[in-house]
């Protein structure tokens, strides 16, 4: 394999792992924020804007190298564009955690298991997303298995959302209140649609590597 | 040396227009950069024009009786049928426009035309993109089969894509050269103007001027009509264009490059169960069959006649 390759598909799987580190940070700091450990949230969020930066310094990288001849033409803009769509994934967290630590919403205690599930559920969907890529460098045909599993989370995740939406506004807080847990439902169910992006992404990958 | 100035003319528009079609479609799906695709399409014309290229002037210099004015007027005239019908879009065939202005040659100095050659030869273009067609079908359905079950990761995908590339280009590139040299001075050596040796190596070098100077638009243009296929269909393609160019030069008849790779993208398409050449490029092709042929026949008598 040419170096400049090797190189792109390391440096694009640093970006995953960073990309789920970022993700792990999140799960955390909405723990700790849900358990009212203000402080603690605060500190793993932190983390979530330092890894969401080096993630997007290392799609960079990826770019650089794509420009400098990764990879056939044919798959250098679905590559990149896999990256971006993963790098977006990085972006939700770090702005579910920003709308945690700026806005503060009170989430009631009869909902706070609620949002640790969906969030817990939101980032699992980067999980086969991962693998499928891992797929891209051993078994094209094996990644479309990944990429329905990414597709499968999501749609639960959503009904989660729809489930919890409505609890929310069938409860008896403010409509302000409700807006704003609402949004943030919305944010942490961001997640799971950019990595079902991401997803569709590294099918079109796959695709291309058929005949 | 003045005399064989339309031969270098020739092989000139040889090189700029149907080097395209063997370097356009792995240099435009980015197998391969240009400028390395030039350098092994030079050495590789060259190579097949001095080891083989012979194998094509008994058919060139067969078609009838040829003086050096003969040879020079109907070398001029195919050049610039080339010339005229490259300007007007058409898939054009450097071996038709010799072989149509030998035959108007002929016919202005009523000598004898080998008619039986001529059906010959006429019978080797009509198989040209049909056996290139059959071809890419069949390797389609073989390849593909190897590649569905080995190359199964991107890596290897590049890899496979870059070094076969490479390798097809520069079996496509020796069998331009050793197919279609004899387009180029054969006439002269038939004048007896040239020997073989040197008739080779001249006109390798006139379709290497080409390819250096003129093949780049043609080859981005001609490219991408070709290279919308994946890089997979375009190799199976290119590499029957060269065993179809390969197999007409084991028995001696110069053929279209142009016409054989539209043969081969069509075969590709018919296995893909995909529809890869329009109603409009076969009925160009068809057109430009009919039409080099004839200008080419009816230019040589012209300037043959003017300048008697």
């Amino acid at each position: 394999m040419r170096k400049q390759e090797e190189e792109s598909i390391d440096l694009a799987k640093e970006h995953l792992a960073k990309t789920e580190l970022c993700l792990k940070e999140m799960v955390n700091t909405f723990n700790a924020y849900l358990e009212n450990k203000g402080k603690e949230a605060e500190n793993f969020a932190l983390q979530v804007d330092r890894l969401e930066s080096e993630a997007d310094n290392l799609r960079r990288e990826i770019a650089k190298g794509l420009f400098g001849g990764a990879f056939l033409p044919l798959f250098r803009e679905s590559f990149l564009n896999f990256v971006e769509a993963v790098d977006k994934i990085a972006d939700e967290a770090e702005s579910c955690c920003d709308l945690i630590m700026l806005e503060s919403p009170d989430v009631p205690d009869d909902l706070k298991l609620s949002f640790k599930e969906i969030v817990r559920d939101s980032v699992l969907s980067f999980q086969p997303l991962k693998e499928g890529f891992g797929y891209l460098l051993k078994d094209f045909s094996l990644i479309l298995e990944q990429v329905q599993k990414v597709n499968v989370k999501e749609a639960e995740v959503d009904q989660k959302e729809e489930d919890l939406t409505r609890r929310i506004f069938s409860s008896n807080l403010e409509l302000a209140q409700k807006i704003l847990l609402k949004q943030l439902v919305a944010k942490i169910c961001d997640i799971s649609d950019r990595a079902e992006d991401a997803a569709d992404r590294l099918e079109v990958l796959a695709i291309k590597g058929r005949i | 040396m003045f005399s064989i100035l339309p031969g270098v003319y020739l092989g000139w528009g040889l090189g700029s227009n149907d080097a395209a079609n063997v370097f356009g479609p792995p240099v435009t799906s980015g197998l391969i950069s240009y400028r390395r695709a030039v350098v092994l399409a030079v050495i590789f014309i060259l190579l097949g024009a001095i080891l083989e290229g012979k194998k094509c002037f008994a058919t060139v210099g067969g078609i009838t009786v040829l003086s050096l004015r003969a040879a020079f007027i109907a070398t001029l005239a195919a050049a610039m049928v080339v010339n005229l019908m490259s300007w007007l879009g058409f898939p054009v065939s450097t071996s038709q426009a010799i072989i149509g202005s030998l035959v108007g040659i002929g016919l202005l100095n009523q000598v004898s035309i080998c008619y039986h050659k001529l059906i010959q030869i006429i019978i080797c273009w009509l198989f040209t993109p049909l056996g290139a067609a059959v071809i890419s079908y069949l390797f389609f359905l073989l390849f593909g089969y190897f590649y569905q079950r080995k190359v199964k990761n991107l890596q290897r995908f590049n890899s496979v894509a870059r070094i076969s590339g490479l390798l097809i280009i520069c079996y496509a590139a020796y069998n331009l050269g050793a197919n279609n040299v004899a387009n180029t001075t054969g006439a002269f050596v038939a004048a007896g103007v040239l020997s073989p040796f040197l008739a080779t190596l001249l006109g390798g070098m006139s379709i290497i001027l080409g390819v250096l100077t003129y093949s780049k638009n043609v080859v981005f243009t001609v490219g991408k009509k070709i290279a919308p296929l994946d890089p997979f269909s375009g190799l199976v393609a290119l590499l029957s264009t060269a065993i179809t160019l390969h197999l007409f030069t084991q028995i001696g008849v110069p053929i279209s490059s142009s016409q054989a790779i539209v043969g081969a993208v069509a075969g590709v398409g018919l296995a893909r169960g995909a529809k890869t050449v329009s109603k409009t490029t076969l009925f160009l092709i068809f057109v430009s069959w009919i039409l080099t042929l004839l200008l080419a026949l009816g230019l040589a008598y012209i300037l043959g006649f003017l300048f008697k």
